[in-house]
């Protein structure tokens, strides 16, 4: 359905234009582009999001245990988290807000369940998740793109 | 003991709704506990019922936050994480890149103390402002 919405009203930049003349005449001579929603080239795109979560979330935690004491848990959880960030950083899409939240348990059959909710516009913002598993540990990671207008 | 409860103090600001961290993490505490509490004692851990009490906060806190973000044009993200508790540890991180003035990241952890309860709960909420605040000429 998404595509439908494409084809019928033309690129999402010519929907938002906005008329000087504020008559609805469509002159293209007095339109001024008002662009308040992203290009689709530099949207936050789920997909490669979610693939560029996996290959972090396997490159930092491919040998690692859950330590039972001690600090080295929260660190390790710490650094997956920024380095989520920095690599969602280094992507084409402007204008973005990154929230990017890890949680890291152990792998001993806990049951555990994780829900989210976004109040946000579902044009513009998106979100990528990811999960990893080994025998020591679980991880989950998610992402959040959200839009500065 | 008293610091368990805080509903009775916390209905008189229920009126104020401006955005205040503090106000935000004892509104989602509110929720937690009468989620996980009947009858003043700790249900058990249910493998069938987690995804209820997950849509079933997450929702509450959704129509809280709703009420929050109108005076400073909020959006708002929200994790909520629940795990039986069988002693294996748990963390979270966040990390995010956005404008640290006006956005904020609200972390509600269930218990409060390390009371023994049935299960641990973590709430996550991300605030981003919808755009940046221009002065007037």
């Amino acid at each position: 359905s998404r595509k439908i919405f494409f084809l019928k009203g033309g690129t999402p930049q010519r929907r938002e234009t906005m008329n000087e003349a504020g008559d609805g005449s469509d002159s293209k001579k007095d339109s001024v582009p008002y662009q308040i929603r992203p290009p689709f080239k530099r949207m936050f795109k789920p997909n490669q999001v979610k693939t560029l979560i996996r290959q972090v979330l396997e490159e930092e935690l491919k040998d690692k245990s859950y330590e039972p004491v001690g600090e080295a848990n929260a660190k390790i959880t710490r650094n997956v988290a920024q380095a989520v960030k920095k690599r969602l950083k280094e992507l084409p899409m402007d204008r973005y807000k990154i929230c990017v939240q890890v949680v890291i348990g152990e792998n001993k059959g806990a049951g555990v369940r994780m829900g989210c909710r976004c109040f946000w516009d579902a044009q513009t913002d998106r979100l990528a998740k990811e999960e990893y598993s080994n025998d020591e540990l679980w991880a989950v990671c998610i992402a959040f793109g959200v839009y500065l207008y | 003991g008293l610091s368990e409860f805080p509903t009775q103090f916390h209905r008189m600001a229920e009126e104020d709704y401006s955005w205040n961290k503090q106000r935000v993490h004892d509104s989602v505490m509110e929720i937690l506990m009468a989620e996980f509490k009947k009858d003043d004692k700790d249900i058990p851990y249910d493998e069938n019922k987690v995804p209820t009490w997950t849509n079933s906060i997450l929702e509450k806190t959704m129509k809280k936050l709703d009420k929050f973000g109108e005076e400073k044009a909020l959006k708002f993200a929200a994790t909520c994480t629940i795990m039986q508790r069988t002693g294996d540890g748990i963390h979270s991180a966040t990390s995010c890149f956005w404008d640290k003035a006006n956005d904020e990241v609200v972390v509600v952890k269930y218990p409060k103390t390390s009371k023994f309860t049935k299960m641990v709960a973590i709430v996550t909420i991300f605030a981003a402002s919808m755009y940046v605040e221009q002065p007037d000429d």
